[in-house]
C-alpha cells in the first residue's frame, strides 16, 4: 500500500510528462482496440463459416434490379435448371434460402426484459424485438451438414408443412439462456436443438454475414418453396452449390442462366470472396498497425526516457531508502507501480475514448450481429488484447529501466542524497 | 556550427531517439495534409470544379423560354462564371442511376480520359462516366440517341474515378426529354454559378435579361459555398482517415518533448557550468533550440526524401490505405514551418528548465 | 567484548585505464560492540569509502570484510538490502530525511522494509523520537523542523531498526556548535547504553569525545589510538 501512495506522490510530482503519457496511452490503446477489434473480426470470419470456403460457391447477380422479369419464364424452366444442377457431375449439392425476421409476439407471451433489449434494433426504426432468420430449403440443409445430434435437427416431415403450421426451428446458443428444447416461440416456432456459434451466408451479394449465436434456422415451408416468384428470386438471389475441385465453372454459370436474361449471373466462391475481404481490409488496416506500433514504440521510449529522468532526480529519495534497507528490486518495484498506475488509468480512458468515438458504430453491431471485418465491439477478447498490449509495453519499458537501475551504483545514489 | 553539431554527436542517442520522433511527427503531418488535398479535390470534383464562389439561382415560371435562349442569355451574360445545373439523377435501367448535369456555357468542362470536350453548337453531343460508357461513339439513352464525344474521369485513384463513374455532362438543350419532365413538373430550374471572382455582377445582368425575355419569370439566388463548406467538413469518413496521422503527430511530438526532458536532464550539470560561466538565459535557449532545429531540419529533409519515394506508389498507397502521398512545394513549405514549430515546442521544456537551473546547484549533485 | 567488524588486508581499488588509484590500501581494522570510533582524515584519505564499504553500499576490490565474524562474500548479492536494514544505522551530514513525508514516516522507513506491522512500526518511531526529544513533532514534515531537529530525526530512524552498527558521517557538519554539541551528547548516550557507532568526522572536538580515533591518509591507517577505555 506504501507504494502505492508514493507512486501517486511521485506521478503527482511530474504530472505534466504524466499527463502526456497518458494523453498517449489513451489514443495509443483506443486505436489498439480499434486495430484488434478489426483483426479479431477477420479472424472469426476465416475460421468460424458453416459453409465449407473451398466448395462451397454462391450463386451472384451481376447486378440488382427493380424486379426480375418473371412473365418471360416458367416454373417448368426453373425446375429444369434445378434438375440439371443435381445431375452434373462436379455438384456434390446444392440449395436455396432466404433471409426473414421473425418479429417476437410481446403482447401474449410475456418475454424477459433482456431479451426484448436484445431483439429491439433500434437503428433500423422498428420498436418491436425480431430475430434474424434464415429459411433454407431441404437440399441446403443437407449441404450445411450441422452435425446435430439424432432429434436435434430438421426431418424430411419438417420442409413439408406449410407457412402458417407450427415449425421446428434451430436456434442460436444465445436463446439457451432463456428458452430449452421444446420450447415454443410466438406459439409457432418449435426449438428442437441450437446452432453452433458460427456464421453464415445471408446474402449472395454482400460480404457480411449472419451471426448464428442470435439468429434462427427455419424449413422453408413447402407454399413457399413451390411459390414460383419466390423460387425464381432464390435462383437469381440466394442459391448455394457445394461444387467438386476443379469444378467447369463456365459450364454451370451456363447452366443456370436463363436465355436471353439479361441480369447475368456468375458463380463466386466463398473462401475466395473471404480471403479477398480479409486480405483487402488487412491492407486498410496499416495505417492503425503503423499508428499501433508507434504508439508502442512511443510508450516504450516514453515510459523508459521519464523513468530514467525520474530516477535522476529521485536519487537522493531512492539513495536513502536504499540505504534504509530497501532492495534494488524493490526502488524498481516502486517505479514499476507508476508506470503501471499510468497504464492502467490510460487503458481506462482509452475504453472511454473508444466507446464514446464508436458509440454508434459499437449500437449497430450489437444490433446487428453481422460478421463482418467492421462488427466492433468490446468484450473480453478485445479487452485481453488490449491488456497483452499494455503488458508488453511495461515489460519492454522495465526491462530498459532496470537495466538502467542496475548500472547505478549504490554509493552514487548515496552520493546524490548530499 | 561544428560545434553544435559536436555536441550533437555527443548526445548522438539521444538525437536518434529525437530524430525519429520528428520524423514520424513531420511524415504524418505531411501525408494528412496530402491526403486531405487528395480528398478535397475528390470533393470538388463531386461538385463539378473547384471555385471560390458558388451561388445558385433558382428560375421559375419558365414555361415560356426554351433552353437554347436561357442557354445564350447565361453565355452572353457570364463571361468569368461557369454555370451548369444542379445535378439531375435518373435511371436507366440498362445502366442503372446516371446523374445529369446540363451545362449553359463552355467555361468549365469535366477532366476527360479519353475523346474531346462537346459544343454547344452541335447537336447529341454528351461526356459520359466510364460506368455509362467506356468508349466514345453512339449510344440511347433514356430513349434519346448521343454521340459520346469524351469520357469524363480523373486517372488518380479508384475514388476520384468514381466521381464520374455515372456523369453525364450535356448542353442544357440537348438534355433527355425525361430530365425536363422533372424541371417541368417542378416548375424549378436550379442553376449553379461558380466563379473565382464575385459573380453577382453577372447573375444579375442574366437574370434581368431572363426577365426581359419573360417578365414572369421568378428569379431567387442563394450563397451556396457555405453549404459546400459544411458538407466537405463534415465527410465522416475522410475525418476517421485524418484522424490517424493526426493521432501518430500527437504521440510523436509528446515523445519529442519527453526526450528533451530527459536531454535537458543529463545536460542540467553543463547548462549550469555555462550560467556560472556568464551565459545569459537566451544565450542557452539559442544553443539548445540550435541543436533542436538542425535534428530537427534533417529529419524533415529525410521526410520529404520518404515522402519523394512513396509517391511513385500514391495509386496502390491510396487503393489498399484510402491515403495518399504526393509531395509539392506548397507541402515542403509547410512542412518546413512544422519542423520549426515542433523544434520550438520540443524546446521549451528544456527552456523552462534552463530558467530554474541556478549556476551552482547543478554542480554540486 | 565481542568483535562486530573486523577488515584484513583491505583494498579499494578505481582503475582508470592505465591508472590504478587506491582508495582504500591494505586496511587492517577490528570494531568491538560497544566502541565509539572518530575516522578523521583530510579529504581523499579513504573516508567516505571506508564508510561505504562499512555501510555494505560498496564491495572491496581485495581483502576481507567479516561482519559478525561473518565473511561479506558469504552474504548473497541480494540479500545484502536485508544484512544493511537489521545491521547498519545511518547518520547523515545532510539529515538524509525524505522532505515530502512527515517525522513519522521518515523514521518507519527502516522498518516498512522489514515488513513489520503498522502498528509496531508507529510503537517504535514514538519511542525513539521520545528518546530524541521530538514526541511533539511526529506529525509534522521533515523540512518544516530545524537543522538540529531533523538530524535528531536522522538519528531516531537509524535506532528505530535497533541496528548493531551506526555509521555517521559528519554529523554535526551541518548545525551550530551548541546543536552539534546535542547530537554528539546523544551519540554519546546510545554509545552508553552499548551501541556501536562510528563517526566520520572533521572536527577535532567531536573526535576527543570518542573512545578511539583512526586517523587515515592515502588509503592507509596513520594512526589508530584509544583515547578512553571502554
Amino acid at each position: 500500500m506504501f507504494r502505492i501512495k508514493d507512486a501517486l506522490r511521485a506521478l503527482s510530482i511530474r504530472w505534466v510528462i504524466s499527463i502526456l503519457l497518458l494523453v498517449q496511452f489513451t489514443y495509443g490503446l483506443s486505436t489498439i482496440a480499434g486495430t484488434g477489434n478489426i483483426f479479431f473480426n477477420l479472424h472469426y470470419l476465416k475460421i468460424n463459416s458453416v459453409l465449407d470456403f473451398d466448395s462451397t460457391y454462391l450463386v451472384v447477380p451481376g447486378r440488382i434490379t427493380n424486379g426480375l422479369q418473371d412473365e418471360r419464364y416458367t416454373k417448368e424452366q426453373v425446375e429444369e435448371i434445378y434438375n440439371k444442377l443435381k445431375n452434373h457431375k462436379d455438384v456434390i449439392s446444392f440449395g436455396t434460402y432466404y433471409a426473414d425476421n421473425i418479429v417476437l409476439d410481446t403482447k401474449t407471451h410475456p418475454l424477459d426484459s433482456r431479451l426484448i433489449a436484445e431483439f429491439t434494433k433500434t437503428h433500423v426504426g422498428f420498436n418491436d424485438p425480431f430475430i434474424n432468420t434464415i429459411v433454407i430449403d431441404e437440399n441446403y440443409y443437407r449441404l450445411l451438414n450441422l452435425k446435430l445430434s439424432s432429434g436435434h435437427g430438421f426431418s424430411a416431415q419438417d420442409f413439408r408443412k406449410n407457412s402458417t403450421q407450427e415449425a421446428n426451428i434451430l436456434a442460436g446458443s444465445y436463446f439457451k439462456k432463456y428458452y430449452k428444447t421444446g420450447d415454443l416461440i410466438n406459439d409457432q416456432y418449435r426449438i428442437i436443438g441450437f446452432l453452433p456459434d458460427k456464421y453464415i451466408v445471408n446474402n449472395n451479394t454482400s460480404n457480411v454475414y449472419l451471426k448464428l449465436d442470435k439468429a434462427m434456422i427455419l424449413p422453408m415451408p413447402e407454399d413457399r418453396y413451390n411459390d414460383y416468384n419466390l423460387m425464381l428470386s432464390r435462383l437469381h438471389l440466394t442459391t448455394i452449390l457445394k461444387l467438386r475441385p476443379g469444378a467447369n465453372l463456365e459450364q454451370l454459370t451456363q447452366i443456370i442462366q436463363f436465355p436471353g436474361d439479361d441480369v447475368k449471373l456468375s458463380l463466386r466462391n466463398l473462401g475466395e470472396d473471404i480471403r479477398h475481404n480479409i486480405a483487402d481490409n488487412t491492407y486498410s488496416e496499416i495505417p492503425q498497425m503503423v499508428l499501433g506500433l508507434s504508439f508502442i514504440l512511443f510508450s516504450v521510449i516514453g515510459i523508459v526516457v521519464t523513468t530514467m529522468v525520474s530516477i535522476m532526480i529521485r536519487k537522493r529519495e531512492f539513495g536513502i531508502k536504499l540505504a534504509l534497507g530497501e532492495s534494488t528490486l524493490g526502488i524498481f518495484s516502486q517505479i514499476t507501480i507508476e508506470n503501471v498506475i499510468i497504464g492502467i488509468t490510460g487503458i481506462g480512458l482509452s475504453l472511454v475514448h473508444f466507446m464514446w468515438k464508436y458509440k454508434r458504430l459499437l449500437q449497430f453491431s450489437r444490433e446487428m450481429n453481422l460478421a463482418s471485418p467492421l462488427d466492433l465491439k468490446m468484450n473480453g477478447s478485445i479487452l485481453i488484447i488490449i491488456f497483452l498490449v499494455f503488458m508488453t509495453i511495461i515489460s519492454i519499458s522495465s526491462f530498459f529501466v532496470y537495466l538502467f537501475l542496475r548500472r547505478q551504483e549504490l554509493k552514487s545514489l548515496i552520493g546524490g542524497m548530499e | 556550427m561544428r560545434r553544435i553539431l559536436n555536441d550533437i554527436w555527443i548526445s548522438k542517442k539521444i538525437f536518434t531517439m529525437l530524430f525519429i520522433g520528428f520524423l514520424l511527427t513531420l511524415l504524418p503531418i505531411l501525408i494528412a495534409l496530402s491526403t486531405r488535398n487528395y480528398y478535397d479535390e475528390h470533393f470538388y470534383y463531386s461538385i463539378n470544379g473547384h471555385y471560390k464562389y458558388y451561388y445558385s439561382i433558382t428560375l421559375q415560371n419558365i414555361k415560356k423560354t426554351d433552353f437554347l435562349t436561357l442557354q445564350n442569355i447565361a453565355d452572353s451574360s457570364f463571361s468569368s462564371s461557369s454555370v451548369i445545373t444542379k445535378d439531375i439523377t435518373i435511371m436507366e435501367p440498362e445502366i442503372g442511376p446516371i446523374q445529369v448535369v446540363g451545362l449553359l456555357n463552355n467555361l468549365w468542362k469535366p477532366p476527360l480520359l479519353q475523346g474531346t470536350g462537346i459544343e454547344s453548337d452541335e447537336a447529341n453531343e454528351i461526356i459520359a462516366g466510364k460506368l455509362i460508357s467506356d468508349h466514345v461513339g453512339t449510344m440511347k439513352i433514356m430513349g434519346k440517341e448521343y454521340h459520346v464525344k469524351g469520357i469524363a474521369g480523373k486517372d488518380a485513384g479508384r475514388d476520384l474515378i468514381n466521381v464520374f463513374n455515372f456523369k453525364m455532362y450535356v448542353y442544357l438543350n440537348e438534355i433527355p426529354a425525361s430530365v425536363k419532365r422533372i424541371f417541368d413538373k417542378q416548375d424549378a430550374l436550379e442553376l449553379l454559378v461558380r466563379s473565382n471572382q464575385n459573380p453577382k455582377n453577372e447573375m444579375n445582368r442574366f437574370i434581368s435579361e431572363v426577365k426581359q425575355h419573360d417578365p414572369e419569370v421568378n428569379a431567387s439566388t442563394d450563397n451556396e459555398s457555405p453549404k459546400y463548406e459544411a458538407e466537405k467538413n463534415s465527410r465522416q469518413g475522410v475525418k476517421e482517415v485524418l484522424s490517424y496521422p493526426y493521432k501518430l503527430f500527437l504521440m510523436a511530438l509528446i515523445n519529442c518533448v519527453n526526450v528533451s526532458y530527459l536531454w535537458i536532464y543529463v545536460k542540467r550539470k553543463e547548462i549550469s557550468l555555462r550560467k556560472a560561466l556568464g551565459a545569459s538565459n537566451l544565450a542557452l535557449f539559442v544553443y539548445i533550440m540550435s541543436q533542436l532545429s538542425i535534428c530537427a531540419g534533417l529529419a524533415a529533409i529525410f521526410t520529404f526524401f520518404v515522402q519523394w519515394l512513396l509517391t511513385g506508389l500514391n495509386l496502390t498507397i491510396v487503393n489498399n490505405t484510402s491515403y495518399f502521398v504526393s509531395l509539392n512545394l506548397g507541402h515542403i513549405i509547410i512542412g518546413f514551418l512544422v519542423t520549426l514549430s515542433i523544434a520550438f515546442l520540443t524546446s521549451l521544456v528544456p527552456l523552462l528548465h534552463i530558467l530554474k537551473i541556478e549556476p551552482a546547484r547543478a554542480l554540486k549533485e | 567484548m565481542m568483535e562486530l567488524i573486523k577488515l584484513i588486508d583491505l583494498k579499494k581499488i578505481y582503475s582508470h585505464k592505465y591508472n590504478k588509484t587506491f582508495a582504500l590500501d591494505g586496511i587492517n581494522l577490528s570494531i568491538k560492540q560497544g566502541e565509539l570510533i572518530a575516522v578523521m582524515g583530510p579529504s581523499g584519505s579513504g573516508k567516505s569509502s571506508l564508510l561505504h564499504i562499512l555501510g555494505l553500499m560498496d564491495s572491496p576490490s581485495e581483502g576481507e570484510f567479516l561482519l559478525n565474524g561473518k565473511s561479506l562474500q558469504q552474504i548473497k548479492k541480494h540479500k545484502v538490502h536485508k544484512t544493511r536494514n537489521q545491521m547498519i544505522g545511518f547518520v547523515f551530514q545532510y539529515f538524509a530525511l525524505l522532505k515530502d513525508y512527515s517525522v513519522i514516516d521518515n523514521v518507519t522507513l527502516p522498518l516498512m522494509y522489514r515488513k513489520s506491522r503498522h502498528k509496531e512500526r508507529i510503537a517504535k518511531a514514538k519511542l525513539y523520537l521520545e528518546k530524541v526529544g521530538l514526541k511533539e513533532h511526529i506529525y509534522k514534515k521533515a523540512d518544516e523542523l530545524s537543522g538540529g531537529q531533523q538530524q535528531r530525526v536522522a538519528i531516531a530512524r537509524a535506532l528505530v531498526g535497533e541496528p548493531e552498527l551506526i555509521l555517521a558521517d559528519e554529523p554535526t557538519g551541518n548545525l551550530d556548535r551548541r546543536t552539534g554539541e546535542e547530537i554528539i551528547d546523544i551519540l554519546q548516550q546510545l554509545n552508553s547504553e552499548g551501541k556501536t557507532i562510528v563517526i566520520v568526522t572533521h572536527d577535532l572536538e567531536v573526535a576527543r569525545k570518542c573512545n578511539r580515533i583512526i586517523e587515515l591518509i592515502d588509503g592507509k591507517i596513520h594512526t589508530d589510538q584509544f583515547t578512553k577505555s571502554l
